[in-house]
């Protein structure tokens, strides 16, 4: 009796190796897959802006020529120290975009001009940057001074961007009146086209 | 005696005959993206360059012999690559392992590799490897080369993980 119990205890320490072993044999060579989705939106994105910022708000001045005969200096009527920067992300198929500009508030005074320059681009920026329109003479009605801007960004901060130059000039000597300052307060769109 | 009877019972339980026995992948949830990044309020300015995945998805790896999960006595490797749906070429995705989960089985339970960022690509390339049951393993995308430059829109990319049998 003791001699079976022996020869069963053999049996089981063969057969239960054997089963680990048939365990790892049976398992070589299948593969398996599984999956999960990467999802994420670029939206499109329109940002202007006017640097340097807080210290947009610039003064254009004529003085009195001290020469009788000669026409009023315009030496303090000029003004270039101002930038715009813009940041534009687009759909594909999607239309260029334009900075637009016009008087908001305010009106110049008669006899004068305003008039507006914007340089083309310069900076640190990327991208397919808009194409000045030359100088314009300011008015409430919106004009394009930039076009064709698609996927871009200019840098941010002065020097980057367009440089803006405003100018005063005198454009009927009769309309003028003496001591008429007036604040003007001029705003720039970024618009699709 | 009986005792061992009942062992070896269980055992054979364990082995699935006829059936296909194979190491078993299960990817649970996708990568979750902050979208603060696109949340531009600077003009001139780009986006953020990268953006990280916050969340998810978690890998199991298990077998689907009852021993082989039991001991662990299996080595095996996975491997990652894309299969895009709306994507453009500029962007590039990168994954690491964030955490090696924790192992499932008695003996054998390791986990190696893949702890530092690796581009994803349409190719299967290796990301990480180990022994035996293995969960919950946090999974981490990132993606480069973000900016206004891409055409906005909204991309995504089927990522494929394979397990295969070492």
């Amino acid at each position: 009796m003791a001699m079976k119990l022996i020869n069963a205890n053999k049996k089981l320490l063969f057969f239960i190796p054997a089963l680990f072993l048939l365990a790892s044999v049976n398992v070589n060579g299948q593969d398996d897959e599984d999956d999960c989705s990467l999802a994420f939106s670029i939206p499109e994105i329109a940002l202007l802006d006017i640097e340097p910022t807080g210290m947009s708000n610039i003064s254009l001045t004529l003085t009195t020529n001290p020469e009788s005969g000669l026409p009023v200096a315009t030496s303090g009527a000029t003004n270039d120290d101002l930038w715009i920067n813009y940041t534009s992300c687009l759909a594909t198929g999607s239309s260029n975009r334009s900075v637009s500009v016009h008087i908001a508030s305010g009106s110049v005074p008669g006899g004068l001009r305003l008039r507006l320059t914007s340089s083309s681009y310069s900076g640190s920026g990327q991208g397919s940057f808009g194409t000045p329109a030359g100088t314009i003479n300011l008015s409430a009605t919106p004009q394009t001074i930039i076009s064709g801007i698609g996927r871009c960004y200019t840098g941010n901060g002065q020097n980057n961007g367009h440089k803006l130059n405003y100018s005063l000039s005198i454009s009927n000597y009769n309309l003028l009146k003496y001591n008429n300052s007036t604040t003007i307060q001029i705003a720039f769109t970024l618009t699709d086209n | 005696m009986k005792k061992y009877i009942y062992y070896i019972f269980i055992l054979i339980l364990f082995i699935p005959f006829g059936a296909k026995s194979q190491v078993q992948i299960s990817v649970t949830g996708d990568p979750v993206f902050l979208h603060t990044v696109f949340n531009l309020t600077e003009a001139g300015s780009d986006y953020s360059n990268t953006v990280t995945s916050t969340s998810g998805p978690y890998i199991d790896i298990s077998h689907s012999n009852g021993l082989s999960r039991l001991f662990g006595n299996f080595s095996w490797r996975v491997a990652i690559n894309k299969s895009d749906i709306i994507w453009n070429s500029s962007l590039q995705i990168q994954v690491r392992r964030s955490g090696d989960g924790s192992g499932g089985s008695w003996f054998y339970n390791s986990i190696s590799g893949g702890t530092n960022f690796q581009n994803v690509t349409d190719i299967p390339n290796n990301l990480f490897q180990g022994m035996g049951v293995r969960n919950d393993v946090p999974i981490q995308f990132r993606i480069n080369n973000i900016s206004v430059l891409v055409p906005a829109d909204d991309y995504e990319t089927t990522i494929y993980f394979t397990v295969y049998q070492q």
